[in-house]
């Protein structure tokens, strides 16, 4: 399955919308759902997909789905 | 060394010239370096009132030194601990009183070199940033002097990008919007916020104090001006100290964080603080909420306590963002309000799309009312907590809970809801259309304008100060 793939199922599952469509500059804004405590569940499901650990910094950090795919890819997430 | 003093604008007029007439980042970060030791040493007495804080900075660095490349978890538990006990003795939190240091000394400044104390040793620990700072680096980033006193809050990796950038000729447009923001925030602490601090002492001092014999809804009235009067105040002299350090940063093409985004356009108390003092509030977010977050919630990995671990996250986070503020049994309860203006913010937005179903709480939260009305509270809520920082005994506090009542605070807080409900909606529009309006106006005549606004506020802030018969401090510092 591709990274994008993978990413936008676990986005869906997380905030119980079968509609999301990803793309890079999607933000929290763009999600009704997407708040502070989706987001951390969000980072662990993400991370229990791909196989990464992220620090609270990089949990923190991010600002778009763009930022999020690129930091997958940077830990070599498959 | 008072923001709005000759001894303060001689002291940023000779450091950009000595940072400017050289193009060595070498040179530069020399001048930094002497530039901040001089501003810091102008809050201290003498040279033995310095030493905690060296000691602090030094405790710091040895601690980041010793680090290895993967330390445990147990050493930066211990490092963090180490820096945060230190911070409460220096700071003398209200249960250490009995046990200070036998001389006076300054604390200006150490809330925020220990932040970025700890954010170094954990981004370090985490591998977040690449390699330790240099000794002139950390001493640098610590306590670079526009940033010493109460932030922003930079990170690192944003501090040593603009640290160590190779130097570039300062254009013309950048110098204008430097003394353009610098303007604005003179503007805002020296004439904005001072006339908001006469208004507070002015009412205030009318049912402080000795004044127990006033009627109920006097005192109440009275109270209630002088808490909106008060978060004016506060709001204009912080934010216009931010306007003018980052103003003085662009002088030095040294790019500082944005620290407010218009916070009283927040529609609910957890958007507010992403508004207000945004990198305090990101630095808490990353170094104690989120953490806070993950490992609760890898422990209990079922959605349906994320609610709960999320309450708990809030609680705890803003308490002690509360009470880190001071050092005072007050700032207990202003951190036990903020957990509390947290929480329920947080309960309201799981309870209503429960209550209405997620359509219909989306489309209550388009109504324009509802918005207002949320602004409004929010506004009020913050205002009310604030009280905290104006009273700073418990006492105090507790004896001008006991005079409102509880009807009393209610009372306030409907009439500071409902007021500035009102007063947002006719001023925001209006706010709009003037901005539209003149920004066409201010891009053609742009130098015209930055120098016209630099000599208006200079003559007005010479003017009111002389009017006020003081020269305005920063409040913030004393945090």
């Amino acid at each position: 399955m591709q990274q994008n793939e993978k990413l936008q199922r676990i986005f869906r599952d997380v905030f119980d919308d079968p509609t999301i469509e990803l793309e890079p500059t999607m933000t929290a804004d763009d999600i009704a759902e997407w708040d502070s405590l989706s987001h951390v569940r969000l980072m662990l499901e993400v991370s229990k997909a791909f196989g990464v650990r992220f620090s609270a910094s990089e949990v923190s950090s991010l600002n778009n789905v763009g930022d999020l795919q690129a930091l997958i890819s940077s830990k070599g997430g498959a | 060394m008072n923001f709005v003093s000759l001894h303060f604008i001689a002291f940023t007029l000779v450091t950009v010239l000595a940072y400017q007439a050289t193009r060595s980042v070498t040179a530069r970060q020399w001048v930094l370096l002497i530039a901040s030791a001089y501003f810091i040493s102008t809050y201290m007495l003498d040279i033995k009132s310095a030493l905690p804080l060296v000691a602090f900075l030094g405790l710091g660095y040895v601690l980041i030194v010793g680090m290895s490349a993967t330390p445990s978890r147990v050493y930066v538990a211990a490092a963090v601990c180490l820096m945060i006990g230190s911070f409460l003795y220096l700071k003398q939190f209200f249960f250490l009183t009995a046990v200070g240091l036998p001389f006076i000394y300054a604390t200006v400044g150490l809330s925020y070199v220990l932040f970025r104390i700890i954010s170094l040793i954990v981004d370090l620990s985490n591998q977040d940033i690449d390699g330790k700072p240099s000794p002139a680096a950390y001493l640098a980033y610590t306590c670079g002097f526009t940033t010493f006193l109460s932030g922003p809050v930079q990170t690192w990796t944003s501090f040593k990008s603009e640290y160590e950038k190779p130097p570039a000729p300062i254009t013309e447009g950048e110098v204008l919007r430097a003394l353009s923001r610098i303007a604005t925030g003179y503007f805002k602490l020296a004439i904005v916020a001072a006339a908001f601090d006469y208004l507070f002492q002015n009412f205030s001092v009318q049912f402080g104090g000795s004044a127990h014999g006033l009627p109920w809804f006097k005192t109440v009235s009275l109270y209630t001006v002088s808490a909106a009067a008060y978060t004016g105040y506060l709001y204009y002299n912080f934010s216009g100290y931010m306007d003018i350090v980052i103003g003085i940063g662009g002088l030095l093409q040294f790019k500082l964080p944005e620290n407010f985004n218009r916070p009283f356009s927040a529609k609910s108390f957890l958007e507010f603080w992403q508004r207000w003092h945004m990198t305090m509030s990101q630095w808490f977010k990353t170094y104690l909420f989120t953490p806070i977050m993950l490992t609760t919630m890898q422990r209990l990995p079922d959605p349906k306590h994320s609610a709960a671990i999320g309450l708990f996250a809030f609680f705890i986070t803003f308490l002690v963002m509360g009470i880190w503020h001071g050092s005072t049994a007050v700032f207990v309860v202003y951190g036990v309000l903020m957990a509390f203006g947290a929480c329920a913010n947080k309960l309201w937005q799981i309870a209503m799309p429960r209550a209405l179903g997620k359509p219909g709480y989306k489309s209550l939260q388009k109504r324009p009312v509802y918005i207002q009305l949320c602004k409004g509270l929010t506004f009020a809520f913050f205002t009310l907590a604030l009280t905290c920082l104006w009273t700073p005994e418990i006492g105090q506090l507790f004896g001008l809970a006991g005079r409102l009542g509880l009807s009393g605070l209610l009372v306030s807080l409907g009439a500071l809801t409902l007021c500035f409900a009102a007063v947002d909606t006719v001023l925001a529009p209006v706010a709009a259309m003037e901005f539209n309006a003149l920004s066409g106006l201010e891009t053609r005549y742009r130098d015209a304008w930055t120098v016209s606004r630099c000599a208006g506020v200079i003559l007005a802030v010479v003017f009111v100060s002389a009017i006020l018969n003081k020269a305005p401090e920063f409040v913030y510092k004393a945090f």
